[in-house]
């Protein structure tokens, strides 16, 4: 890995999207994150700042390391910073304590992964139901019905009951962006999720997605693949850990 | 979410059937061996007092001359027969109070191997001793009555079974009538009619053959004086509440008062001293020897538990390291940490339930085991099942599992999904 110098000032890009009219749902304001190890620490980001709009579609590229995946991951509380303010609405997450901060998580925000992380011996369904046994969003008795529309949503219907290691990639991103969707979240965010897929399947993919923001779902896509950036309405650029501009 | 966390703990149980086996295997051994050893050494008791509450009288006890050093139980067999009892002593124990009544016994010294014989053939260990017609009230039979001539004998078990065809018959009762001879050497001898059978014994009356009195002669000196003097006598107290203070005032009389503290004297070999043995005593330290063993046994199922519990964590910890990216999928989606130590424990304790489970049925199945073999001359014991132990394991189980898993849990509620999550 290369060594990148901190000019503090100098490669610091703060960019805030600021169009009027659409509700935040989430606010970044100077997040840093450094990984400290016995070799040495490294900063991953140096002082993002961002809003995430309500209905927005974005994508988020940039060069391997830059900081594409530590960022999705402080978006999605799945991180915590090292320093800097996250606000979800009105919530100021750095105060919440782990269980308020996982159940918010569960019920607000949907994750779709490069390795679709989906639990491999659990069935489609099972899969699918999973983040609504970890939330009250979704009443229990609806939780089966509401699984089985995603899954006709995402063109898998008639495969919940395979075990996941019996599908294709492209057939388990999809049931992984089901299961994203399972508790309604209002933000999801995909990490390369087409880096696993061929070109048909990557399209599929990207057209699920673009459906669910077309049905007003937020979505950040973190992405090298510039034809996918495409797919989104707006763009966050990342260098070295920092924000340098809003085009693809 | 309990009930998913439980499905996930058991698909991984499921998935790695060696792996949770040898996980349980320590509890397995371990509640099995605890229970198997409380049941067995409960069917022992149960089977011993149940059988033998016939066989002997509570309130009786028996005085000797042995090592009093060795004390309880085990006295009775460090009786020395030595005959220091004088018909005086007999008759001033007989009056301390508590005392209801008193039985001499004079042990017999035959010669040869073949002392006691029926129809030519050995009853070996037999052992003669001569009493009198009272003996009945102080050794219960299980078959016909106390002799009541000097051609007649009272047999013990042991010899009545021998008498009456062998070890394997139960029926004592065909031994009554028959004849047996008795070598007393010097070419005396003598036949006896069998006219009853003492009930089976615990505390050492089996092997007993007890004829007349006038058939023991043996004397010993006293201040130079030759007196008949008795091997033993069996006292009888009015309660068994008083069994205790009775048996300290017989042994003070014999220390303080007796003509028998003389003639001991007179052996001055060994430490020798007066001793008094009740059944209780007896049968006392029988159970409480079964009751050692098994003790050292529940000693080593709880060795086998506690190796079990160090291997659990062990294995649980591999299975965290394993299952590190499903722990992180699971907190991705919502889980908090301790949902995610939850299902770990759940795991851990579904094996600790099914570990003790077949624990329990291991434990049992060992108990009949050697009960059915006869191991410890333990046939025909029936097995008794203290329905109690089933919840004392299975939390037992759970306990154990709980403790151990709690290491391994919270390992994993602490795995950082970041970390769990980045691509391989
Ligand atoms: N746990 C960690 N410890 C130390 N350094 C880390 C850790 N995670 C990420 N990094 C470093 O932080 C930087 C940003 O990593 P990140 O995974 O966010 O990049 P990315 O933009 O997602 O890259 P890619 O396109 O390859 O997925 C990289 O230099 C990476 O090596
Ligand atoms: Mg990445």
């Amino acid at each position: 890995m290369k060594p990148k110098i901190l000019q503090d000032g100098l490669l610091r890009t703060d960019i805030r999207i600021t169009e009027t009219g659409e509700e935040t749902v989430e606010t970044l304001d100077e997040v840093r994150k450094v990984y400290s190890s016995k070799g040495g620490s490294y900063e991953a980001l140096r002082g993002v700042s961002l809003s995430i709009r309500r209905g927005g579609f974005y994508s988020l590229t940039g060069p391997s390391g830059s900081g594409k995946s530590t960022l999705l991951h402080i978006m999605g509380m799945l991180d915590s910073p090292t320093s800097g303010k996250i606000q979800y609405l009105s919530r100021q997450v750095g105060d919440l304590p782990d269980s308020s901060l996982s159940r918010l998580r569960g019920d607000e925000i949907g994750f779709v992964f490069q390795a679709y992380n989906l639990v491999q011996r659990m069935s489609v369904l099972r899969n699918v139901m999973l983040p609504m046994s970890f939330s009250t969003k979704i009443h229990a008795a609806e939780r089966r019905e509401r699984a089985m529309d995603l899954l006709e949503r995402v063109g898998m219907l008639g495969k919940e009951n395979k075990l996941v290691l019996q599908l294709s990639g492209g057939e388990q991103q999809r049931v992984a962006i089901a299961r994203a969707l399972a508790n309604r979240p209002s933000l999801i965010f995909a990490d390369e999720p087409t880096g696993n897929l061929d070109t048909e399947n990557s399209g599929h993919v990207m057209g699920l997605l673009r459906e669910i923001n077309e049905d007003g779902g937020t979505i950040v896509v973190a992405t090298h693949d510039q034809d996918i950036a495409r797919f989104a309405t707006k763009h966050l650029k990342l260098r070295d850990g920092s924000l340098v501009g809003d085009e693809i | 979410m309990v009930s998913e966390l439980g499905r996930l703990s058991i698909s991984s149980i499921r998935r790695h059937k060696l792996r949770s086996v040898l996980t349980t295997l320590g509890i397995i051994l371990g509640v099995g061996s605890i229970v198997g050893m409380v049941s067995l050494s409960a069917s022992f008791e149960n089977s011993f007092l149940s059988s033998y509450s016939n066989s002997f009288l509570p309130n009786e006890f028996a005085v000797g001359v042995g090592m009093e050093s060795l004390g309880g139980g085990s006295a009775q067999y460090n009786i020395v027969p030595l005959p220091v009892f004088t018909q005086h002593d007999l008759n001033a124990i007989g009056k301390i109070s508590g005392i209801s009544s008193v039985l001499p016994m004079g042990q017999i010294t035959t010669t040869g191997q073949n002392a006691v014989t029926v129809n030519n053939s050995t009853i070996f260990a037999a052992s003669v001793t001569g009493t009198t017609s009272a003996l009945g009230g102080f050794l219960p039979l299980c078959n016909g009555t106390a002799f009541s001539s000097t051609g007649q004998a009272v047999v013990g078990y042991s010899v009545a079974r021998t008498v009456a065809s062998g070890l394997h018959s139960n029926d004592t009762s065909s031994a009554l009538g028959k004849v047996i001879s008795v070598n007393f050497g010097r070419n005396v001898s003598g036949s006896f009619q069998i006219s009853g059978v003492l009930a089976d014994s615990p505390i050492g009356y089996n092997d007993l053959v007890l004829v007349n009195l006038s058939y023991y002669h043996e004397t010993s000196l006293l201040n130079g004086t030759e007196v008949a003097a008795y091997t033993g006598l069996l006292v009888l107290t009015g309660s068994v509440s008083q069994l205790n203070s009775v048996e300290q005032a017989t042994v003070s009389y014999l220390k303080e008062s007796s003509q028998a503290r003389y003639i001991l004297n007179d052996y001055s070999n060994l430490k020798m001293g007066f001793i008094t043995v009740s059944n209780a005593q007896v049968v006392q330290f029988i159970v409480s020897s079964v009751q050692q063993f098994s003790g050292f046994i529940i000693a080593l199922g709880s060795v086998a538990l506690l190796v079990g519990m160090i291997g659990i964590a062990n294995i649980m910890l591999v299975s965290v390291s394993e299952r590190m990216r499903e722990v992180g999928i699971l907190r991705a989606i919502g889980a908090k940490r301790s949902e995610i130590a939850i299902m770990f424990l759940i795991e851990v304790s579904i094996m600790g339930v099914i570990g003790s489970a077949v624990g329990l049925l291991f434990g049992f199945s060992l108990a009949l085991i050697i009960l059915k073999l006869g191991i410890f001359g333990s046939s025909g014991t029936p097995l008794i099942i203290d329905w109690v132990w089933v919840p004392i394991a299975i939390l037992l189980g759970i306990a154990v599992s709980l403790l151990s898993g709690m290491y391994p849990a919270y390992k994993a509620s602490r795995i950082l999904p970041t970390e769990a999550l980045r691509n391989e």
